[in-house]
């Protein structure tokens, strides 16, 4: 995370003081951290996930730098590295299309929640967001990067209907969808009423999963595509709120060194780090009281709570701590989206154990 | 008796090599101390190739102790925290885990927890000391959870085995599966006779001059044809019983005693979604 400074302000952001100066990350240092780190874990691959705040706030100048010095720190390491960019998109133009290109795959990710009632840039209005994220994500399009979308549907979204939610993104472009389940942000804010109707959020993505099927999966519909693989037996990465030990997959770093255990509890200004990389090292980082804590976090639930009785704990391992911490208070419970998740991954059984017995049959 | 520490008895598995004893386990139930796992090394050398024992196996000290053995870890609900935190310690280690429920819901936890993909789990056909023993209802979950669970990541033994001996001609009963799982109970004399030693009977095989295969062959030999002759002539409730194909009468004590009450009714559930499943896919075929 070169920044965390961004031009938005959006309601359930887990960044409740939204930075807004942006300083030049001391690059060569950062990335040696990161080297050390990644040689500490005996990593093969290492996915550099440029997010902030707002990366493209640093400007296409400054980041094909950082790049480049990337490139040279990371030389001889005994690990292959791939870079990946997320993006508000709304300071996208043109000029980062090549670089895209070149260090980036010709692809980045964006995010949009249709319709918005949350995002907006300082000082202007949920419209203006809208417009501007879709004309930039046009733009984007048409000089061939391939842009990937996370939304998070809010209760506008619920009300409109799964059918309707497809159907914009569909009718916009978008080829590769990944529908998020928000948590509690800045706290008290209108994204987030007084209690979160999770049976409602479950009828929507049953809903959602249906619409998705009937229209042959014309997107990359995540989570679903990669759930049904899963089920079906075929190679599939399912999204990181289920993997059995996220401390194995993910670390954030800050643009001063500072750590945590992913961009949302970096950002997340009150929820625990694992310090300092700069001041500790990569070992005291990897050793941090915090960090072995979330590691034991799937035992702890296997061995106390009803995910250890669960049928589908293989899939879902009890879901996302930052999600169980922010709505609960407490890392150590099953993620409160858990009645999403079951119906989720009950449908997805249920659409596979069809398309094993048409295979039986022909 | 060659002198073991108390709690520490030798087995022989099944030879790994072609050329006699070469290869040893030593069951460990008391407590593991790490020492004297270097002490049994030590005495046996590179013929030492399992070592058996409870969850104390589980200590950093007792793995780093046991690198490059083969490692069977009887384990039960409580044990789930402490293995799954030194899995990283154990990467690389070739380890079966015999899971002992007592309860449901442990059994439940113990399988999510150990049967993981790639994983060597097995229910304990044994008891263990210090872990529960198998009821009707723990070993009931035990074959839902292999027979539906939606993501079964590695097979259960022994009801994999039942349904592989089933579909396949390689069919083995439980003596010939606890075999294989770990070492039957060769006791290693002090003057070197070896003897079986299981439910009470005391079976002389030969010394630890003669060759692994027949010592092991002999073992086997009386178990065969013996058994099922001992059983219809003693007219023991094994001969009666539609699981003695798959059982071998290993829970009988020899005097026509069984403890086979918990799992009977696991081996009906696995015989009847046999059937059923059988049923099913002649269905199939015939539509096709």
């Amino acid at each position: 995370m070169p920044t965390l400074a961004c031009d938005c302000v959006c309601d359930y952001c887990f960044d409740a003081e939204g930075a807004t100066s942006v300083h030049r990350p001391d690059w060569s240092r950062r990335f040696a951290e990161i080297r050390a780190l990644a040689e500490a874990l005996g990593v093969a691959e290492l996915l550099l996930h440029w997010q902030g705040g707002e990366v493209m706030l640093l400007g296409s100048t400054e980041i094909r730098l950082g790049l480049g010095i990337a490139k040279r720190v990371f030389e001889g390491a005994p690990f292959r590295v791939e870079h990946r960019l997320q993006t508000n998109l709304l300071s996208y133009d043109r000029e980062w299309a090549p670089l895209i290109r070149e260090h980036f795959g010709g692809r980045l990710g964006s995010s949009f929640d249709w319709p918005n009632r949350h995002r907006s840039r300082r000082g202007g209005t949920l419209a203006d967001f809208a417009d501007r994220w879709k004309g930039r994500f046009d733009a984007a399009r048409a000089d061939g990067i391939d842009v990937g979308v996370i939304a998070l549907p809010n209760d506008a979204s619920i009300e409109a209907g799964a059918e309707s939610f497809y159907n914009w993104y569909k009718n916009a472009g978008v080829l590769r969808l990944q529908v998020n389940l928000p948590f509690p942000g800045r706290g008290g804010a209108s994204a987030f009423p007084a209690k979160v109707d999770f049976e409602l959020y479950a009828d929507f993505m049953e809903e959602l999963f249906d619409v998705w099927l009937s229209d042959d999966r014309a997107m990359e519909l995540s989570p679903f595509a990669q759930i049904l693989d899963r089920v079906s037996g075929r190679p599939a990465s399912l999204p990181c709120v289920w993997s059995e030990d996220c401390t194995k997959l993910l670390l954030a770093i800050g643009p001063e060194g500072e750590t945590a255990q992913c961009d949302c509890w970096l950002a997340g200004r009150t929820l625990p780090r694992f310090g300092n990389i700069a001041e500790l090292g990569a070992e005291t980082i990897l050793a941090s009281g915090s960090r072995s804590g979330l590691a034991g976090r799937s035992a702890r639930l296997l061995e106390s709570s009803r995910c250890g009785l669960c049928r589908h704990w293989g899939l879902c391992h009890g879901g996302c701590p930052v999600r169980a911490l922010s709505f609960e208070g407490n890392v150590d419970v099953p993620d409160p989206w858990c009645p999403v998740y079951l119906r989720i991954f009950d449908k997805a059984l249920a659409c596979a154990r069809g398309e094993t017995y048409q295979l039986l049959l022909q | 008796m060659t002198e073991f520490p108390e709690g520490v008895r030798l087995s022989i598995p099944p030879a790994s090599s072609a050329k006699g004893f070469a290869r040893l386990s030593l069951r460990i139930e008391a407590s593991v101390d790490p020492l004297s796992i270097e002490a049994e090394r030590e005495r046996f050398g590179n013929r030492l190739e399992i070592i058996e024992a409870g969850p104390a196996l589980l200590d950093e000290e007792a793995l780093r102790r046991t690198e490059g053995l083969r490692l069977v870890i009887h384990v039960g609900a409580s044990s789930i925290v402490d293995a799954l935190a030194r899995r990283d310690a154990m990467d690389g280690a070739r380890i079966r885990w015999i899971i002992h429920a007592g309860d449901p819901q442990s059994m439940a936890r113990c399988l999510r927890a150990f049967a993981r993909r790639g994983a060597d789990v097995s229910l304990g056909l044994r008891a263990w000391p210090g872990l529960p023993d198998a009821t009707i209802e723990s070993l009931l979950i035990a074959v839902d959870y292999y027979l539906h669970d939606p993501i079964l990541e590695t097979p259960i033994r022994p009801f994999h085995d039942f349904l592989v001996g089933e579909t396949t001609s390689s069919r083995k009963d439980l003596w010939e599966l606890d075999d294989a799982l770990g070492g039957r109970d060769y006791f290693i004399g002090a003057e070197g006779s070896v003897e079986l030693r299981t439910a009470g009977r005391s079976i002389m095989l030969g010394t630890t001059d003669s060759a692994y295969e027949s010592i092991h062959a002999a073992a086997l030999d009386h178990s065969a044809k013996k058994r099922m002759a001992g059983f219809i002539s003693s007219r023991s409730v094994c001969a009666f019983c539609g699981h003695c194909r798959f059982c071998g009468g290993y829970f009988e004590d020899g005097e026509g005693r069984t403890r086979c009450e918990a799992w009977k009714p696991a081996f009906a559930v696995l015989q009847s979604e046999y059937a059923r499943g059988k049923g099913e896919i002649g269905m199939l075929d015939a539509r096709r």
